[in-house]
């Protein structure tokens, strides 16, 4: 039988350690801990500070757990005071007129992502005119939806989902790269500057047993795991404080209506019309 | 090759050969880990290693009662654990030789 109530330590240092799988599913965590807590009893402390001595800090044993249990390390999300949701968009026709370009290559098993263009809103939005949405530099409060494709040719298991730095000017999208270092804005161009500066990835994961989001903003709610097929895209919809932006989105029908959005994924050209969203486009 | 990246690769095989000798538990398997050369990688990695294993059918666990503690969770290996123990020591050989003929050759 066990020796009873365990030794005040245990269960704070417990607790610190879970706080780091707080991206597992309920149930997975909740063994884990328990198994944990017979674990950090085996070693003998007693304080909290007695199991950081033993263990070492809840960070790095949480870490250590993770690399043995196959998972990705946890990252906390980097823009804690943006909330993102999910929607889907599945229907793709053709025509192409942005090119995308991405000049970070991705790792080997990651699959490549387009980005297809965007459409802003917000209390902020400075002008509206014909087919121009913009927003001042120091936007506040803001609704930005994001469409992101799958440009592989395989189903992918989303494992993390993270938000890309975006860069549109003129006919081009370019996904990552330094802000600070595009060139001036020509006449006649219209440029979106970086929004987001969190890396994006998506691997293809093989196994299915790591198909938990991990990254994004609301640490305790996480993401229940979707499959992504090949050139299907994700509108991904963001609500509330952005650092810093300007934009401009061509749309091809007008704003205020349904906007669709035009762009090319390598030679595939996608249209989507942004019907499922409405745009609060009040100029400022 | 850095050689904690070694060992991590290895670390599976090991706890399958050292289980293979008979039950045995975290504080015991973390010891014998270490007087076998797998030291510097942490409590944490080992127990969140069995416990992958155990979910991978190669290892089973029980609770033993302790009169003078808290329970403890012996494993051992599974009849999958075997077999895998058999075919990872085949290709560790056949990865050992390979490379042994390839460092010669350097």
């Amino acid at each position: 039988m066990s020796a009873g109530t365990p030794p005040a330590g245990v269960p704070r240092y417990v607790d610190e350690v879970g706080r780091r799988l707080r991206d597992l599913p309920r149930d997975e965590r909740a063994s884990i801990e328990t198994d944990l807590a017979q674990h950090v009893r085996e070693s003998g402390c007693a304080t909290y500070r007695e199991c950081i001595d033993r263990l070492g800090p809840p960070d790095a044993y949480a870490a250590g757990l993770r690399e043995g249990l196959g998972l990705v390390p946890y990252r906390r999300s980097r823009a804690p005071f943006v909330k993102v949701a999910l929607v889907v968009v599945l229907s793709i026709v053709a025509i192409g007129v942005w090119r995308v370009s991405r000049p970070d290559p991705l790792p080997d098993d990651f699959a490549p992502l387009g980005v297809g263009g965007y459409a802003v809103s917000g209390s902020d939005v400075r002008s509206v005119g014909g087919l121009l949405i913009g927003l001042g530099p120091d936007a506040g409060a803001a609704r930005i939806a994001l469409f992101v494709v799958n440009d592989s040719d395989r189903t992918l298991h989303v494992e993390r989902i993270g938000l890309p730095s975006v860069r549109m000017r003129g006919g081009e999208t370019t996904i990552g790269g330094d802000p600070d270092e595009q060139p001036p804005l020509r006449p006649g161009e219209t440029e979106v500057s970086t929004i987001w500066s969190t890396d994006v990835r998506i691997g293809a994961i093989p196994d299915v047993h790591n198909t938990v989001l991990t990254e994004h903003s609301d640490v305790d709610e996480p993401f229940a795991p979707f499959e992504w097929a090949p050139g299907t895209a994700y509108v991904i919809s963001i609500d509330g404080t952005v650092d810093a932006c300007s934009t401009g989105l061509t749309a091809l029908d007008g704003a205020g209506g349904p906007i669709t959005v035009a762009f090319s994924v390598g030679d595939h050209g996608f249209e989507y019309e942004i019907s499922r969203y409405s745009f609060d486009t009040r100029a400022c | 090759m850095e050689e904690s990246q070694l060992r991590k690769g290895a670390l599976d095989l090991a706890v399958l050969a050292l289980l293979a000798r008979g039950e045995s538990y975290g504080y015991e398997l973390t010891q014998a880990l270490v007087i076998a050369g797998f030291d510097g990688l942490g409590d944490a990695t080992i127990y969140g290693t069995m416990r992958r294993m155990e979910q991978h059918g190669l290892v089973t666990s029980r609770l033993q009662p302790s009169p003078d503690g808290p329970a403890r969770k012996y494993y051992r290996l599974t009849a999958d654990g075997e077999h895998e123990l058999e075919q990872g020591a085949k290709r560790w050989h056949e990865l050992a030789n390979s490379m042994h003929d390839l460092l010669r050759l350097r």
